[in-house]
């Protein structure tokens, strides 16, 4: 329920405002087409996504593609690097990218690791036994993968891509840069020019609405399916494909795409650096003193949402890999439901009730960390539950049978085992909390500001310069992140096993 | 140990009824073999029993403790002092073997190592394994620790579930005995779940029979395997030759000649059930039952020949014998049926 309060605010928003007046906001013609540009943005990405993540999962998890575990911490990076700075660093190159092309270009290259992570984890579940079954039925290595291997990935794929498309919907931070206005561009409008909230309220339910439909169609896309390991017994360790020949080409794509995903962002900050002069230096030199407030403002407000993400996580997890009932289905999916609410209007809705519901919550830090917790759940219950859906449940029944309570059971068995999933999860919205702007714009305390806050009021006004130890300090806390991020995602203490 | 009691349990899983009417008693200090075919309900039965599923209807009592009564009793699993060992153990792989054994003794006993090391000696470990952790053991060695951590806290009565399942053989019998082993110094109360004739025969000191939710027959193993309730029952547990008779006053008439019935039976046309090493081959006389070899089978301690009666009913009969005679495919042969038979109506 407390995940779902922006939503329900959101609508108590648009109601208070009337309904005519949220048709007539909702009607525009302007509205649409902004409305259209999400979607075309989301339409490009998705394959985009789906194609490299895909990919560059089974060329780690199943393939001798030499240093793996580099590839993959690169591959990760992106989603931890701050959107707008990658937005910031595409727009650099001209106006030609800071259209539809840079716009879905950005979507696609900062969020295909989710794809990436969720396919990895699938692929390093699989039983071994069932490939090598079809190639000994007569089918190739790419018959296999496509008969085989991908039809057991799907649930994870297409996760990945709801979350990948409902970001792309909401979007706003990675388009700061860019002249492309999409949905959320509208939405930010509306509360800038100081319209009532239910303004944007009502516009959010065109996205709730979009995101409504997805979560549906990819439940049904999914079905009910649990593809999970049923066979038992010691697992095998899977056989990795040699890549032979093609290891050269393979590491010259997987660098060509590391080169736009990761590069853009990091190449532009060496530039911006070096390009600066005396001049912009001491500029830069005259913010410095900002930049270890920000700092601890950043990595205070992304430990506090993590702690409060993994405390609001972990029951819908656990409930969502344990029980399969329609209401715990429900459940689940509310969480993503205010995902699908522009991040900005879900700030707002928070504030707007802690004014009027919670006045001593209005304005405080705790808010804002509660706000960035709420935005990054989603997340959160994604690597949570890549790890419990790991768990013998006779782990836990074991340990009930030795006179231990649901809770305590849960806390000595379930919880050591699943450390690296909870990590991972605390690292996912440690991340993206650092990587957030509209957000903490709107809900940060007004003496404080981040590292983003202060990357943007100095990139903004295109001092680059300026702007580029604050994200400097981002680019280098995201890359930690993905190192923690890929070696703790979807794994479990090591199951007994000979 | 307290004895072990279901009475008339029903239960289902996902609206569908998976046990009918489970009644059992387990004895004090005895272990009882629930056998039952994949899907008979043997699983949902441990579930109900260990407090995991909730009988629809029925009472589980351990001594005087009635532990679930259909709907309005239903104590916690971790409140039923019932031990459990999992399929292949499910060793915690987080804790030592030391900590995996102490996890359900209070924390006093805990620290002190005492218990920890007594439930060890009991299943036959050495004091140097405490230290390890689970994947540094064998798979027999995974499944005494697992024994040794449900029996530590000192239960009431312990389920073990399949629980030499994937040991080879030399380490399957060398397991089986450190378990029973180890039930039989504690006195504990034990069901033993399997879906292993062998398994469930050797170690029980009864068998329960569970069939379509049913426990069909609990009787002792030579009971249960010599004179089983019915047909299937005898076909399940073990190997069954079958052949039509005519009863009369406890004998049976049949192709395999005039037979001595065991237990009681009614006159008229019966099915005649035959135990292959009941079956014997003997030297070829008048009035004996002439057959012809028509498979061999060299298991080493014992022999399965696949025999055609030349009786012109050619009726295939299966034999186990130790002492062959030397005999080969296409040999011709006379057969003789040792001990009385079990005989079915028709």
């Amino acid at each position: 329920m407390l995940v779902a309060a922006p939503v329900l605010v959101t609508v108590v928003q648009a109601v208070q405002g009337g309904f005519s007046a949220a048709r007539a906001t909702l009607g525009t013609q302007s509205t649409l087409t902004l409305v259209l540009h999400s979607i075309e943005v989301a339409a490009a990405a998705a394959p985009i996504c789906a194609v490299l993540g895909v990919a560059a999962a089974w060329f780690v998890e199943r393939t001798t593609l030499p240093g793996r575990r580099f590839w993959a911490v690169i591959f990760v990076a992106p989603l931890t690097i701050p959107p707008f700075v990658t937005s910031y660093a595409w727009a650099y190159f001209g106006p030609a990218f800071q259209g539809f092309v840079g716009a879905a270009g950005i979507i696609a290259f900062t969020y295909w690791p989710i794809v990436f992570l969720l396919v990895m984890v699938s692929l390093r579940g699989l039983d071994p036994a069932l490939e090598e079954t079809s190639r000994s039925l007569g089918l190739g290595g790419w018959k296999t993968f496509f008969r085989v291997v991908l039809p057991q990935v799907r649930p994870a794929l297409y996760g990945g891509l709801l979350l990948v498309v409902l970001d792309a919907l909401i979007e706003f931070d990675a388009f700061v840069g860019l002249k492309f206005q999409t949905f959320s561009f509208d939405v930010y409008a509306q509360y800038q020019l100081g319209f009532s909230p239910s303004g944007a309220a009502a516009l959010s339910f065109a996205s709730i609405g979009l995101c409504l439909v997805l979560l549906f169609g990819e439940a049904r896309l999914r079905g009910y399916a649990n593809y999970t390991r049923v066979s038992q017994g010691a697992q095998r360790a899977l056989h990795r494909y040699g890549l032979g020949r093609a290891t050269i080409p393979v590491l010259l794509g997987l660098a060509a795409v590391s080169a736009v995903s990761v590069g853009i962002p990091i190449g532009m900050l060496v530039r911006w650096f070096s390009e600066s002069s005396s001049a912009a230096l001491s500029t830069a030199s005259g913010n410095l003193k900002y930049l270890l407030p920000a700092t601890i403002t950043s990595v205070e407000m992304g430990a506090a949402a993590a702690v409060i993400g993994l405390m609001l996580a972990l029951p819908i997890a656990v409930a969502a890999v344990r029980s399969r009932g329609l209401v715990v289905t429900t459940l689940e999916r509310m969480t993503y439901l205010s995902f699908g609410l522009p991040d900005l209007v879900a700030a707002i809705a928070l504030a707007y009730a802690a004014s009027h519901w919670v006045h001593v919550a209005y304005g405080t830090f705790a808010l804002l960390a509660f706000a960035e917790a709420i935005l990054f759940v989603p997340f959160a219950v994604v690597a949570l539950r890549a790890s419990l859906g790991q768990l013998e449940p006779s782990l836990e029944e074991s340990a009930r049978s030795l006179g231990s309570g649901p809770f305590a059971s849960f806390w000595r068995v379930t919880m050591p085992l699943i450390r690296p999933g909870l990590a991972a999860a605390a690292v996912l919205v440690f991340a993206f909390t650092l990587g957030d702007l509209s957000t903490a714009q709107v809900l940060l305390p007004v003496n404080l500001y981040t590292l983003g806050t202060e990357f943007n009021a100095n990139s903004s006004t295109v001092a680059f310069a300026a702007a580029s130890p604050f994200a400097a300090v981002l680019i280098g806390l995201a890359l930690v992140a993905a190192f923690l991020l890929i070696t703790r995602f979807g794994r479990v203490r090591t199951a007994t096993g000979r | 140990m307290a004895d072990l009691r279901c009475s008339a349990i029903f239960a289902s899983y996902d609206r569908r009824a998976v046990l009918a009417g489970v009644d059992l008693l387990v004895p004090e200090g005895t272990l009882t073999a629930i056998l039952g075919s994949s899907g008979s309900g043997k699983t949902t039965l441990l579930r109900v029993v260990m407090g995991f599923v909730a009988p629809d209807s029925g009472v589980v009592s351990v001594g005087e403790r009635v532990v679930a009564d259909g709907g309005r009793i239903n104590i916690a699993p971790d409140k039923r002092a019932i031990g459990y060992v999992a399929q292949e153990g499910a060793l915690f792989p987080h804790l030592t073997v030391a900590a995996n054994v102490g996890f359900g003794l209070p924390r006093s006993e805990r620290k002190t190592r005492q218990r920890v090391e007594e439930a060890l000696d009991l299943v036959g470990l050495e004091r140097g394994y405490a230290e390890r952790l689970p994947q540094e053991l064998s798979g027999g060695e995974q499944r005494r620790v697992a024994l040794a951590r449900a029996l530590a806290p000192r239960p009431a009565a312990v389920l073990l579930d399949e629980p030499f399942s994937g040991l080879d053989a030399a380490l399957r019998a060398e397991t089986r005995a450190a378990v029973l082993g180890a039930l039989a110094a504690t006195g504990a109360t034990a069901i033993l779940v399997t879906h292993d004739q062998a398994e469930a025969l050797s170690t029980g000191r009864e068998v329960a029979v569970l069939r379509d939710g049913r426990l069909v027959q609990t009787a002792a193993p030579a009971v249960l395997y010599r004179g089983p309730i019915d047909l299937d029952v005898a076909r399940f547990v073990g190997e069954a030759v079958v052949v039509a008779g005519e009863a009369r006053g406890g004998a049976v008439t049949c192709v395999l000649g005039t037979l001595a019935v065991r237990g009681e039976a009614k006159d008229g046309p019966v099915q005649v059930m035959i135990r292959p090493e009941q079956i014997r081959l003997a030297p070829t006389s008048n009035g004996r039952v002439a057959a012809r070899v028509v498979g061999h089978s060299f298991y080493g301690a014992e022999t399965e020949l696949h025999l055609e009666l030349m009786d012109g009913s050619a009726s295939a009969v299966v034999a186990r014998t130790f002492d062959d005679g030397g005999v080969q495919i296409g040999d011709q042969t006379s057969v003789v049926v040792e001990g009385p038979v079990a005989v079915y109506p028709a």
